[in-house]
């Protein structure tokens, strides 16, 4: 197994990508307006909390005033408030954009939410490089280590509006707290409908023989760019999205790949605490697999659009489809 | 109404009690001691006073909720729990083993512990969603957090007190331990936070002070910090001593933590008898 992959250098998205499918888009904000609707409408003890950036909650707050609280500016008292309330019998969802929320918070989180696995979900906007030319200090690379590695804690990274709706309702089933990383615009929209979430367990959005792609958040959509070009050359791929992270199904992973000699993992995140790591722990026992992860490069802070950050990092569609063009020749060719 | 003679009498003899614990428990290994004894009027004047707390009963679901916000006075808290019946007399005979429950710093799966600390500057702000849980609910419970006057240099004790006024919590109470030293030295030379007062009065609070270690002015500021009628949360500046009643510690920073052996321990439990 191997690690790092080929950035795809020297091609063009454009070259590479001739005519994406047409995606509609939507915000995966949407999908967690709707699921705090229904989640607040099902149980009376869930509140909504936000500390600047939480238009996620909006409608939830015009339908039940009394169960939203803004708390300002103040993502240290967000998180020491929400556990408060957590102690006090409510199930709270505190949103925040995702690099204060995580970074600012840290110890308010580990010590008085997920120490006493309070049931707090963090749902943190803007995750990744989603807020594009707004700057690094607005990117954040790092959250899935830095959520997975709180005791009790599950991660979310949903890649569309309605993985971002099932992620909330996952969340709100859950004894202990969450954190749910979402996109901050307009994302492609994957799934025809609803999906359902199963602990762990990727959702398979094709099936095809030559690789399988683990993807989250935003990397599906390019996995599914990589695939329409790649079957246009012969070359059939799986894409498997894993919007629950943490703690990932080692057994859902390896019945995936079970079929399959290569493996390549895509994330808008660090190689550092990531979905590469996750799925090449559980695919370890594989001696006869090649795995290779496509992720952020550590680096000193990069500034650019998103499209911009994805390619300079090796983890868009053409990266994507030039790691699997160098392990699975297309089928069509093969004697 | 100011409390008779013999209820602060009453009050004395457990706070020496809860001493004598204190420092029996620092003769078995490092701890902190001068913040332990700094407070432990406060807690001896809310639990056996003002609160409503049920002996041997810790889960008693309609109790008050007390924060020890200052986690490191940690061993007054675990005495005062003790005098309660909440925790076991087996945890204290076992302090300084391995596999004792009592831990440095508030451990909330200790019996009567409601929150764990020890990281300074977290009490305020869960104590406020707590506050704002009862207030959501409609029940009656009064949350207490107490904070030391060294803890105020964190920033998110300012977030937690602006928020609690901006929403009229009036059944929380901020009880300070205003000993005026901190682990480095006198709180005025390290971070100068006067007027203490005027802070918290312009934040919003209703602003109290007393003696922390006299019990007749502990009960008349918690009577007035508790009023059921009030509309806004309220504090406690307590005057305290550091190492109070052990007469080597007073205000003497070397007791922030500390072994105590020997003939030390020996003097200072003599001075409690």
């Amino acid at each position: 197994m191997v690690a790092g992959g080929d950035v795809g250098e020297g091609r063009t998205r454009a070259a590479v990508d001739p005519g994406p499918p047409p995606f509609a888009r939507q915000s995966m904000r949407q999908g967690c307006a709707q699921a705090m609707l229904e989640i607040g409408e099902r149980d009376p003890s869930v509140v909504a909390m936000g500390s600047d950036g939480y238009s996620i909650f909006t409608a939830f707050a015009e339908k039940f005033p009394g169960r939203f609280i803004d708390v300002g500016i103040a993502e240290a008292n967000l998180i020491g408030v929400a556990a408060g309330l957590a102690r006090g019998g409510k199930r709270v969802f505190a949103g925040a954009i995702a690099s204060f929320l995580l970074r600012r918070a840290y110890e308010q989180i580990r010590n008085d939410i997920c120490d006493a696995e309070l049931p707090v979900t963090l749902v943190g906007v803007g995750g990744g490089f989603s807020y594009g030319m707004l700057g690094a200090t607005h990117h954040i690379i790092e959250d899935f280590a830095l959520a997975a590695a709180m005791p009790a804690m599950s991660v979310f990274a949903p890649a569309d509006v309605h993985e971002a709706r099932a992620a909330l309702h996952a969340a709100a089933a859950l004894p202990g707290p969450s954190y749910i990383r979402l996109g901050a615009r307009e994302d492609p929209v994957l799934h025809e409908g609803s999906v359902v979430l199963r602990r762990g367990v990727p959702l398979l959005l094709r099936t095809g023989e030559s690789a399988v792609v683990f993807a989250t958040g935003i990397c599906v959509h390019e996995a599914l760019l990589a695939a329409a070009e790649l079957e246009r050359e012969g070359i059939e791929i799986t894409i498997a999205s894993v919007p629950w992270l943490e703690p990932l199904s080692e057994s859902a992973v390896a019945a995936i790949a079970a079929s399959h000699r290569f493996v390549l993992t895509v994330e808008e995140h660090l190689s550092l605490g990531g979905l590469g790591r996750s799925v090449r722990d559980a695919l370890a026992h594989r001696g006869d697999l090649r795995v290779t992860s496509l992720s952020v490069e550590k680096t000193t802070p990069a500034t650019g659009t998103r499209e911009e950050l994805l390619s300079r990092f090796g983890i868009d569609s053409v990266a994507i489809a030039t790691n699997v063009r160098r392990f699975s020749p297309p089928l069509r060719r093969q004697p | 109404m100011a409390i008779s003679e013999t209820e602060g009498q009453r009050l004395g003899a457990i706070a020496r009690r809860v001493r004598r614990t204190v420092i029996e428990l620092a003769s078995r290994k490092m701890v902190h001691i001068g913040a332990a004894l700094s407070v432990a009027d406060i807690l001896v004047a809310l639990y056996f006073s003002r609160l409503r707390v049920r002996i041997g009963d810790p889960d008693w679901p309609e109790r008050d909720r007390v924060i020890l916000s200052k986690g490191h006075a940690a061993l007054a808290l675990y005495a005062v729990l003790g005098e309660l019946a909440m925790i076991p007399r087996e945890a204290f005979d076992r302090f300084g083993e391995p596999g004792d429950i009592l831990t440095g710093h508030p451990t909330d799966s200790i019996p009567g512990v409601e929150v764990a600390t020890g990281s300074l500057g977290h009490g305020l702000s869960v104590g406020a969603g707590l506050a704002l849980a009862a207030a959501l609910d409609r029940t009656p419970q009064r949350i207490v957090v107490i904070l030391g006057d060294g803890e105020l240099g964190e920033g998110s004790v300012w977030e937690a007190a602006a928020f609690a006024a901006h929403r009229r919590l009036a059944r929380l109470t901020a009880i300070i331990d205003r000993n005026g030293l901190q682990q480095e030295g006198p709180t005025a030379r390290v971070l100068d936070l006067e007027p203490i007062a005027d802070k918290w009065r312009s934040f919003g609070w209703r602003v109290i002070a007393a003696d922390g270690h006299d019990f007749t002015e502990l009960d008349a500021a918690l009577e007035e910090a508790l009023d059921p009628e009030a509309s806004q949360p309220a504090v406690i500046i307590a005057r305290t001593t550091k190492g109070k009643g052990v007469s080597f510690m007073e205000n003497d920073p070397n007791w922030h933590m500390a072994w105590l052996r020997g003939a030390m321990w020996a003097k200072a439990a003599r001075e409690l008898q």
